[in-house]
């Protein structure tokens, strides 16, 4: 089936069976590998987009449900000029770890500030509940997360 | 079958009933949460038709009167914890937020969950402590059902073919204390978890209604009215040789009869466990607690 969507701010076309997911859409298709490929269950989140400005599993995604939807992955986030505001925090407080899942938290990062710049711990822990780090130390990425919101709030004058 | 599905979406409920009508074998697709990874990893196949809910915005409705909650069946789980208490009572809150992280939630659908046939899903058992009823449509008719007798003792789905979910009714009550609590017992697995909610309503320290499900302990979640009934006009605090009484009897209202159905023992003392700490805080809370 054709399938349009917005995808990193471009409008797309592709021709995808309906039950493909949108994880191998990205990965396949748009050769987007920031998204990654895991459990494919939606249990790890290392695959997470935001589609419509919601946070979503993209293993679980099926293309007929992208049709004339706006897609942001985080090659999308990194060429916003805010994503600046992420990478120092996650680089500064040391949060990446091995780097696997640091894509998939940045998107959940956003997911959570788009709506809520001033959240509290377990606001922050909620909203990363659906990502695993393998490599644990998940201490340093509730800061960095924290460190961020504070930074977009900075950036736009609120306290 | 073809290698592709045939997408339909239909843009309301009467449209949706036609096509349901039309396409007996479709698949209704909601937010797919527990179907998609079954159909992407080949255990079910494709699917000829699909009948995509994306559209049908009266299923995505949630409203309230003075008596219940009304939530449409495609409304995701977002949706309904966004809106938080006091309209959504908090051991639907809580069981969703143990249940589903906010990308989880963005995509699963209540409907979908009462209808995937996953009676141990945590969130049922809120659902059954509220008495919660189901609205399900055919084109030629419509009927209301209690969410226990649409799941059966089998954990099968009393869906029949062309009918659809289409509203969750949940009766507001006026209780003075809720709990939720949930353990995974295998941690590959968030379906197979021990969940156990409870609400009791008091007066003066007369319990005058007290309800208590379990979710893990059998193939859909437990509740024993039977077993409710034993503690109404009962004064709290519970002396501990009484509470005592109550949990041994709690063990035997939770031993099936079949013994294949039997729960692991570690589901059944975790349950029985619960029921003891929801009690104990009702103790220590007795003067905190309105009524």
């Amino acid at each position: 089936m054709t399938i349009e969507f917005i995808l990193n701010n471009k409008k797309v076309k592709i021709e995808s069976p309906a039950y493909q997911s949108l994880l191998d859409i990205l990965r396949i298709d748009f050769n987007l590998m920031g998204t990654k490929s895991s459990c494919r269950s939606g249990e790890c989140g290392a695959c997470l987009v935001l589609v419509n400005r919601d946070l979503v599993n993209s293993c679980l995604y099926p293309a007929f449900k992208v049709h004339n939807k706006e897609v942001l992955t985080i090659e999308g986030l990194a060429s916003l000029k805010e994503y600046q505001i992420y990478e120092n925090a996650f680089t500064e407080l040391e949060a990446t770890n091995c780097g696997f899942c640091t894509p998939a938290l940045i998107m959940a990062t956003e997911g959570l500030l788009s709506h809520n710049n001033n959240p509290s711990d377990e606001e922050i822990k909620d909203a990363l509940s659906g990502n695993i780090c393998l490599c644990t130390g998940y201490d340093k990425i509730l800061l960095a997360v924290k460190e961020a919101a504070k930074l977009k709030r900075k950036k736009k004058n609120v306290r | 079958m073809s290698d592709d599905s045939i997408i339909l979406r239909p843009q309301n409920i009467h449209e949706l009933l036609v096509m349901a009508n039309e396409y007996p074998l479709a698949v209704i697709y909601a937010g797919g949460t527990s179907l998609f990874p079954q159909i992407s990893s080949g255990l079910k196949e494709i699917p000829s038709h699909t009948i995509s809910l994306e559209h049908v915005q009266e299923m995505n409705h949630i409203s309230r009167t003075e008596k219940y909650l009304e939530i449409g069946a495609r409304a995701n789980l977002e949706k309904i914890y966004s809106i938080g208490p006091p309209v959504i009572p908090d051991t639907l809150l809580k069981a969703i937020r143990e249940t589903a992280s906010p990308s989880i939630r963005n995509i699963s659908s209540i409907g979908g969950i009462i209808c995937s046939g996953k009676g141990s899903s945590s969130i049922l058992a809120p659902l059954y402590l509220f008495d919660t009823l189901l609205e399900i449509r055919s084109l030629s008719r419509s009927r209301w059902i209690p969410i226990s007798r649409f799941i059966s003792e089998k954990g099968s789905i009393q869906l029949r073919e062309k009918e659809v979910l289409t509203r969750i009714r949940i009766p507001f009550g006026e209780w003075n204390y809720q709990n939720y609590r949930k353990s995974l017992y295998n941690s590959k697995s968030r379906d197979e978890s021990l969940s156990f909610c409870a609400c009791i309503r008091l007066s003066k320290n007369i319990i005058l209604d007290l309800r208590f499900a379990f979710g893990g302990v059998s193939k859909r979640p437990f509740r024993n009215r039977e077993f409710e009934i034993l503690f109404l006009g009962k004064k709290i605090p519970f002396r501990t040789e009484e509470l005592n009484a109550l949990i041994s009897e709690l063990q035997f209202y939770l031993s099936p009869k079949d013994e294949k159905e039997k729960p692991i023992a570690y589901q059944t003392r975790c349950a029985l466990e619960y029921c003891r700490y929801f009690f104990e805080e009702i103790n220590l809370g007795i003067h905190h607690i309105p009524g």
